[in-house]
């Protein structure tokens, strides 16, 4: 019977699917590509720099301190007569590794969370959003910083205080949109037919809340940027010699004299957050077109 | 109303409780103490240090003081400056700590709303103006360049290059100390309140009652001021109370850029010191700091929406 009416929807026209359309509206957002494309290079930049750079990130040159961008040097030296060139872009690797990892954490609690809210609803949800509220009360810069006192200051700690902390946003929006997804018929012929709710919520729920993720996930990534960044300014996450753009905007920001020390990395974050922007913004429009 | 009211600062005593008790138990349940790395403490001077700190008591006697401490406005004692209650240190007595934070952020709110709600309202009013592609195009900007980046860049142009203005420090609190920290607050948060208000004042004037309104032949002038402000303010108004959290954490991100003497250094001193008092204080003092703002701006918006009101 199933192989019947299989063979039944080869005939029928063929219309293009949802996921082909929506690529091709966001192909035709030209902002967007091009967000797209940088971001792409440069994280192959940061990948590639490092690994091929005839200087090590953390190699000190006493002859070389605070020197200005030049043909050797393209970003200039630091305080130690350290390349820039390679600590930005070894920098951005940390910072995009940082960034990635808490995103992913983020959106997989974040979804789990609220998908669960939402879909078992009644006591359970009350209780669940309840606890995200008083979450939501406390200062996200100071319960991280607590948390990494608590803890100990690494980076992989840092990463997760800040994942632990963003995934509020995440859970109220999947735990709406379940809430409208639950509703539909063919979660309500589902129930019906007796599938188990982990089911249901894995199968049915979660696939289509992906569009929402989706834009939700460009968002995300430049936010974790930003808080680790902000960590750094605090002195906590990552640690000498190893660098991420906060530490050297940071670090660029006591040595004012040296504008480059400060001019290369805040131009490539205010590049990359742009980008993260105007990507998210495009997915959006291409994945609800009004 | 006043039901209204009474009822929404009852609601949020178990919010503020439930705060204190992850935050006091996450610290105490977590393994070790603040005097493990000191320098070789003998057992006695450990033991009388516990016993100062009551952490030789149970964990719920522990709690329970600490709540008494809290009901009678007391953070209790910071655990770097030993024996120095952490009231002094967050509210001195001169210029410094919470005071500098607080000054800060209302600073920005009495200046960022009220322009952000100009700003926004012009732009609405002269949709797709080249002011109007300004406001849109610096909100997406703001709203992804944090003051991390922005402040820096302002010190860089304005204080290092240009020479107007000092580079950090507070100053004795004057004009010139203050300019640039608040700047880079307000251009931070101006522009979502200027999207908002624009969003909505497009929306109020194409709403039925405001064409009815200039169908009968009213002037515009009134339209704008007696029928149209009033509704098109309240996305504005419930908007402040998520971003007052984000001014409280901005102005302290912005001491560390311009060396302010605020909470900021209270607390990285903190982390760096493992002073787990201080930072609990500072973590609760933020998150009653929220919750107060929170109430306020309901209220405010209760005040202001006659759907609520009746």
């Amino acid at each position: 019977m199933f192989v019947k009416a299989k063979n039944l929807n080869l005939d029928t026209p063929k219309t293009k699917g949802f996921w082909l359309s929506v690529f091709s509206r966001l192909a035709r957002n030209k902002l967007a590509m091009t967000s797209g494309c940088i971001i792409v290079v440069l994280t192959l930049l940061c990948i590639v720099v490092p690994m091929f750079s005839s200087v090590a990130y953390d190699k000190t040159d006493w002859g070389q301190i605070m020197q200005s961008p030049s043909a050797a040097h393209w970003f200039g030296t630091d305080s130690l007569g350290r390349d820039l060139f390679v600590r930005c872009f070894i920098g951005g690797r940390i910072t995009f590794e940082i960034a990635f990892a808490a995103a992913f954490v983020v959106l997989l609690v974040g979804i789990f969370y609220g998908a669960i809210a939402g879909y078992v609803g009644g006591k359970l949800d009350t209780i669940m959003m309840r606890i995200v509220d008083v979450l939501y009360g406390i200062p996200f810069l100071f319960f991280c910083i607590l948390l990494i006192t608590l803890f100990g200051n690494s980076m992989a700690l840092s990463f997760v205080a800040i994942a632990a902390i963003s995934w509020l946003d995440m859970s109220r929006i999947v735990r709406g949109q379940t809430l409208s997804i639950k509703h539909k018929e063919f979660v309500e012929a589902a129930m019906i037919s007796g599938v188990s709710n982990f089911k249901i919520i894995t199968r049915h729920v979660i696939p289509n809340l992906l569009g929402i993720v989706i834009v939700y996930a460009a968002l995300t990534v430049p936010n974790m940027i930003v808080m680790s960044a902000v960590l750094s300014f605090f002195g906590l996450g990552v640690t000498e010699p190893m660098t991420s753009w906060g530490l050297l905007i940071s670090d660029g920001a006591q040595n004012m004299q040296a504008w480059w020390l400060l001019l290369s990395p805040a131009t490539l974050m205010v590049i990359t957050l742009l980008s993260f922007a105007f990507l998210a913004n495009g997915l959006r429009d291409a994945l609800d077109p009004r | 109303m006043l039901k209204f009211a009474v009822k929404r600062i009852l609601v949020s005593i178990p919010t503020l409780l439930a705060i204190i008790s992850l935050v006091f138990f996450l610290v105490h349940i977590t393994p070790g103490n603040p005097f493990d790395g000191e320098r070789a403490l003998s057992p006695e001077a450990l033991k009388s240090l516990m016993a100062q700190y009551r952490l030789d008591l149970p964990i719920w006697q522990q709690y329970l003081l600490y709540l008494d401490d809290l009901i009678h406005g007391s953070f209790g004692i910071s655990m770097k400056y030993l024996g120095q209650p952490i009231n002094s240190l967050l509210f001195p007595d001169n210029m410094g700590g919470f005071w500098v934070t607080l000054r800060l952020s209302i600073y920005t709110m009495l200046i960022a709303v009220p322009f952000g709600i100009i700003l926004g309202a012009y732009a609405g009013l002269h949709k797709n103006s080249w002011f109007d592609k300004l406001v849109v195009s610096s909100n997406i900007f703001f709203t992804a360049v944090p003051t991390m980046v922005t402040g820096p860049l302002f010190v860089l142009i304005l204080a290092v290059t240009l020479q107007l203005f000092p580079a950090g420090g507070w100053g004795d609190g004057d004009f010139a100390h203050l300019f640039l920290p608040v700047l880079v607050l307000v251009l931070a948060y101006s522009p979502t309140i200027a999207f908002v208000t624009r969003g909505s004042i497009i929306d109020v004037l194409n709403s039925n009652y405001i064409r009815t309104a200039r169908a009968k032949g009213l002037p515009t002038k009134k339209i704008l001021f007696k029928h149209a402000i009033k509704p098109a303010i309240l996305p504005v108004i419930s908007l402040l109370g998520p971003m007052f959290a984000g001014i409280l954490v901005g102005a302290v991100v912005t001491e560390q850029i311009f060396t302010l003497p605020g909470l900021g250094v209270l607390t990285t001193n903190a982390a760096t010191n493992r002073d787990y008092n201080m930072i609990m204080a500072i973590t609760i003092l933020g998150s009653i700091l929220t919750i107060v703002f929170n109430i306020i701006v309901d209220l405010l918006y209760m005040l202001l929406d006659p759907k609520i009101k009746q």
